[in-house]
């Protein structure tokens, strides 16, 4: 069964606005691999989806989780990008397929985040 | 019923040429135009505007002050950059709203304009000056570059006020 839905986990405060209730583009944004690490939430509970960012980012990192972007396949893939689901953590996926020019990955980021859902992370999980 | 009325014009009134005279007089002038613009910025309502971003922009070098500083290998901030968007927002006429805050991946501080979902302008600019920019407005959309000098790219204004005309 192909996977449906994506979190991206946001590390940085200001990658997203409470008030506005959106995730800011840049949270959007490849890094140097030009790539964008998610994981895949299909059938998980909301419990399993913060275990996995904790295990997965916060952990090896050391960097406090404090929001998820929820992001649908179909919403990635209108784009020009894929996605490379390697499950490699389990359920990670890198989005792949960016183009080279900043303001093109700009634009794609602003798209995304547009579709995307902000989840901020609740007290004590 | 109050009506909110925006009047943006390609620079800030705090903009001054920068200084090209060599005489005392014009030293003298430049040392009374930093005055007066210490002192503006020392005022309650332009005093608060650039305070609010200069504290954005120094909690974002705080925690993208070394490499990986997002977990997924995100670039340092380097000085330059700092100052090079402390300066852009400082020129960005005094009318338009103060803009979120972020830091891309690439060490690039960017300023985000968010009206609504499908108003949406996200400059990002580093120490080179290059200004990248991507916008959304209803169903338009646009992106480019600029090279930010002295005064805000007329495209950048141009877009700003598709979302605060």
């Amino acid at each position: 069964m192909p996977n449906n839905k994506f979190s991206r986990y946001i590390t940085s405060k200001k990658h997203f606005s409470k008030q506005n209730n959106y995730v800011k583009s840049a949270a959007f944004m490849p890094n140097r691999n030009q790539k964008l690490s998610v994981f895949c939430i299909d059938e998980l509970v909301e419990e399993e989806i913060w275990e996995i960012g904790y295990n997965n980012i916060s952990i090896p990192t050391s960097k406090e989780i404090y929001a998820r972007a929820n992001i649908e396949a179909e919403d990635i893939l209108t784009t020009i990008l894929e996605i490379d689901n390697n499950n490699t953590p389990l359920r990670h996926a890198d989005i792949i397929g960016w183009p080279s020019e900043k303001e093109d990955q700009k634009g794609i980021a602003l798209e995304l985040s547009r579709k995307s859902a902000l989840v901020i992370k609740p007290p004590l999980i | 019923m109050n009506t909110s009325c925006y009047s943006i014009d390609n620079e800030s009134f705090m903009y001054m040429q920068p200084a090209t005279g060599i005489s005392e007089d014009a030293d003298l002038v430049e040392e009374i135009m930093n005055q007066v613009k210490s002192d503006f910025y020392r005022t309650f309502i332009f005093g608060e505007r650039s305070n609010e971003i200069s504290n954005e922009i120094e909690e974002i070098a705080t925690e993208g002050g070394c490499d990986n500083w997002d977990g997924y290998g995100g670039k340092a901030i380097d000085h330059r950059s700092y100052l090079v968007a402390y300066d852009f927002f400082n020129t960005m006429p005094t009318t338009i709203p103060v803009p979120e805050v972020s830091l891309d991946p690439d060490g690039e501080i960017s300023f985000e304009w968010f009206k609504d979902s499908d108003n949406i302008f996200s400059v990002s600019i580093g120490g080179d000056k290059m200004i990248t920019y991507a916008g959304v407005f209803g169903i338009n959309k646009v992106q480019g570059k600029e090279c930010f000098s002295t005064l805000i790219p007329q495209p950048i204004i141009e877009n700003l006020l598709r979302i605060y005309a």
